[in-house]
């Protein structure tokens, strides 16, 4: 965003144009949109500063413009909801994918692309069935659109909201976070479950959850998505000295792995 | 443990003299076992209490609140002491248009009591890196705020401070404790330390005979020769600098997690990031937050322009290697390992300073 459209401190602001925002879900639990308006401490702030066009969540009235940021949560689970996005994209300068539905498709995406899709529709839903709109596999934005920027997680982490809001504010450029789970696991002190031959996916995600389930005895289910930086071979390997089966491994990585753990596995099945 | 006892291991070179405020020591004193509790439980009047104790089950420095909390004399914690001189996380400044303020906020009068002989040199390193010019301001306070009560210790499984001569310290602590069972051996190290004595000098003795001298070396002699590890520390740098091109990093680097483990329990590692956050409601202010950071992840050697040093696995652990067994010491007259065996607990393939210095010599990677 350009310097000039800048919002600052408090009356400064008024009056001038502040960035246009909009906030959409489609297939997902609505748990990043929720964090969204948890923000509490910095919601006011975060509204003062944007102009927030369209969200459901805080208002019924929509405006359904030209934005300067869209956030999108959910995968694309159907038609319309291509359709959406699509428009969305088209009238959006920057949009952003959150949570790990939209980034990598979500558990909705546990089988993404191996070709069972049409057979499990008609198992769950039988023949002949009419549907409003016409489903597809679930799968992440980025499937259809070009997406500016990630915010990964399962819900998504309110420091790296805010830190990506604020420096798109101010016309700074937001940086990954490349970091496996084991970084804020070990800050907070918690013994290696690896180390007891525990399954844990921490070393093959990505951080930022703050390491929410080691810390409480539970192995990484890797719901922030795939570490890009993993080892994913050495990983399974040592899983699989443990006594898993590599497909079992495997079933477990693709979880929430979705679309993005397809290349990191690829060689490895 | 003071320089009178050199005699004994005479191996070890003297550490080079370093100014941080501590003084050679003068006095050896002795007290009894039953004085120990009150003495520890007396050193509050100096500052908020630090120890070892178990938090969810991991030995950890915190706040005992009682003494029967601490935990002395052996098991190490798995963070070591360098958090609570080099926070983990902590916000620096605050900044705005009329500039910034710093936040030392995090630092307090304290005294560590229970650091073993390898942690306190771990400190003297870092004061190495954090103390000379441009000295670290925070790091410089926490230092000045902190007293240090060491306290002995006999090896554990995988402890080889012997061979990184880190076994025995000769400065850097207050007081220091040894614990020969039927009384204790205290070192004075410092005019604190002499303060901390006077509150309870009816606690201490200071008729130090010979023959409790002897029992002091007889207690030396088993602990030394209850190291069940060891390797061949000085031939390091030397077989680092032939090895740079050995393809043993890259079979090293096809085991490597990159979870960061190794780095975060090592203590004397000290890389952090420093990250700008800015405030929402104001294009201008915000603060400056340093957390520590890992030459294990990927984007550390990543420099603007996109360029990334050391991306490839190999070259990070390189980089780590001969950072610790050979070009600090270059830097500073001694390796930055201490060898107190945490990189051999913490990783979970087996990469360590053993396995390493294993491979330097035999030009093979261990097997798991």
């Amino acid at each position: 965003m350009s310097g000039t459209k800048t919002t600052t401190s408090g009356g400064e602001s008024k009056g001038r144009e502040r960035p246009r925002l909009g906030i959409y879900g489609l297939t997902g639990c609505a748990g990043d949109q929720l964090l969204l308006i948890h923000t509490e401490d910095h919601l006011l702030d975060i509204f003062e500063a944007f102009d927030v066009r369209s969200f459901v969540m805080a208002s019924s009235n929509p405006v359904e413009e030209e934005l300067d940021v869209a956030i999108v949560e959910g995968s694309v689970s159907t038609e319309e909801q291509r359709e959406h996005l699509l428009e969305i994209r088209k009238r959006a300068k920057i949009l952003v994918a959150a949570g790990n539905c939209a980034t990598a498709g979500g558990v909705q995406a546990m089988y993404a692309k191996d070709g069972s899709f049409a057979e499990r529709m008609r198992r769950v839903y039988g023949d002949d069935v009419k549907f409003v709109t016409e489903p597809i596999e679930g799968s992440p934005l980025d499937e259809f659109v070009t997406v500016d920027y990630y915010l990964p997680g399962c819900p998504i982490s309110q420091s790296q909201v805010l830190a990506l809001l604020s420096r798109l504010l101010h016309g700074e450029q937001p940086e990954p976070y490349p970091h496996p789970v084991c970084h804020e696991c070990k800050l907070r002190e918690n013994r290696c479950l690896l180390l007891d031959k525990k399954f844990c996916l921490g070393p093959v995600t990505l951080g930022g959850c703050g390491a929410a389930c080691p810390s409480n005895g539970v192995g990484c289910t890797g719901c922030w998505g795939p570490n890009p930086d993993g080892n994913f071979e050495e990983h399974f390997k040592l899983l699989q000295s443990f006594g898993m089966s590599k497909d079992e491994i495997i079933r477990r990585v693709r979880n929430y792995g979705g679309h993005k753990i397809l290349q990191y596995i690829k060689d490895l099945e | 443990m003071p320089h009178q006892l050199r005699l004994i291991r005479n191996d070890v070179a003297p550490a080079p003299t370093f100014q941080t405020g501590w003084v050679p020591t003068v006095r050896i004193l002795k007290m009894e076992p039953k004085y120990f509790q009150a003495f520890i439980e007396s050193l509050d009047k100096f500052g908020r209490v630090y120890a070892p104790v178990r938090r969810n089950g991991v030995l950890t420095w915190d706040t005992p609140e009682r003494f029967e909390e601490i935990v002395l004399g052996g098991e190490h914690t798995m963070i070591p002491v360098k958090k609570l001189f080099h926070p983990m996380r902590f916000d620096m400044f605050r900044f705005d248009d009329s500039g910034f303020t710093p936040d030392y906020s995090s630092s307090e009068k304290r005294v560590i009591v229970g650091v073993p002989p390898c942690e306190i040199h771990s400190l003297l390193r870092l004061d190495e890196v954090f103390m000379e010019r441009p000295v670290d301001p925070y790091y410089a306070q926490q230092r000045r705020d902190s007293a240090i009560i060491g306290y002995s210790c006999l090896p554990g499984e995988n402890c080889f401070c012997r061979s990184t001569g880190t076994d025995i310290v000769e400065e850097g602590f207050d007081l220091f404790f040894v614990n020969l069972g039927e009384f204790y051996l205290v070192w004075v190290g410092s005019s604190l330390g002499h303060d901390m004595v006077l509150v309870h000098e009816d606690f201490f003795d200071d008729s130090v005979s010979h023959d409790d001298i002897k029992k002091y070396i007889a207690w030396r002699k088993k602990r030394d020769g209850m190291f069940k590890k060891s390797f061949d520390f000085r031939s390091m740098p030397d077989l680092m600098e032939l090895s740079y091109e050995s393809p043993i990093w890259e079979g090293f680097a096809e085991r490597c997690l990159s979870c960061g483990q190794c780095t975060m329990v090592c203590p004397t590692c000290n890389c952090y990031n420093v990250v700008d956050v800015l405030d929402i409601s104001s294009a201008t202010s915000g603060r400056r937050e340093r957390h520590w950071d890992s030459c294990m992840f990927v984007d550390y050697s990543l420099v603007a322009g996109g360029h990334n040093f050391r991306g490839a696995r190999a070259e990070r652990l390189k980089l780590w290697y001969t950072h610790k067994l050979r070009a600090y010491a270059s830097e500073y007259g001694k390796p930055a390992c201490i060898g107190c065996g945490r990189c051999v607990e913490a990783c979970p393939v087996d990469i360590n300073v053993l396995t390493v210095a294993e491979a330097l010599v035999t030009m093979e990677v261990p097997a798991r």
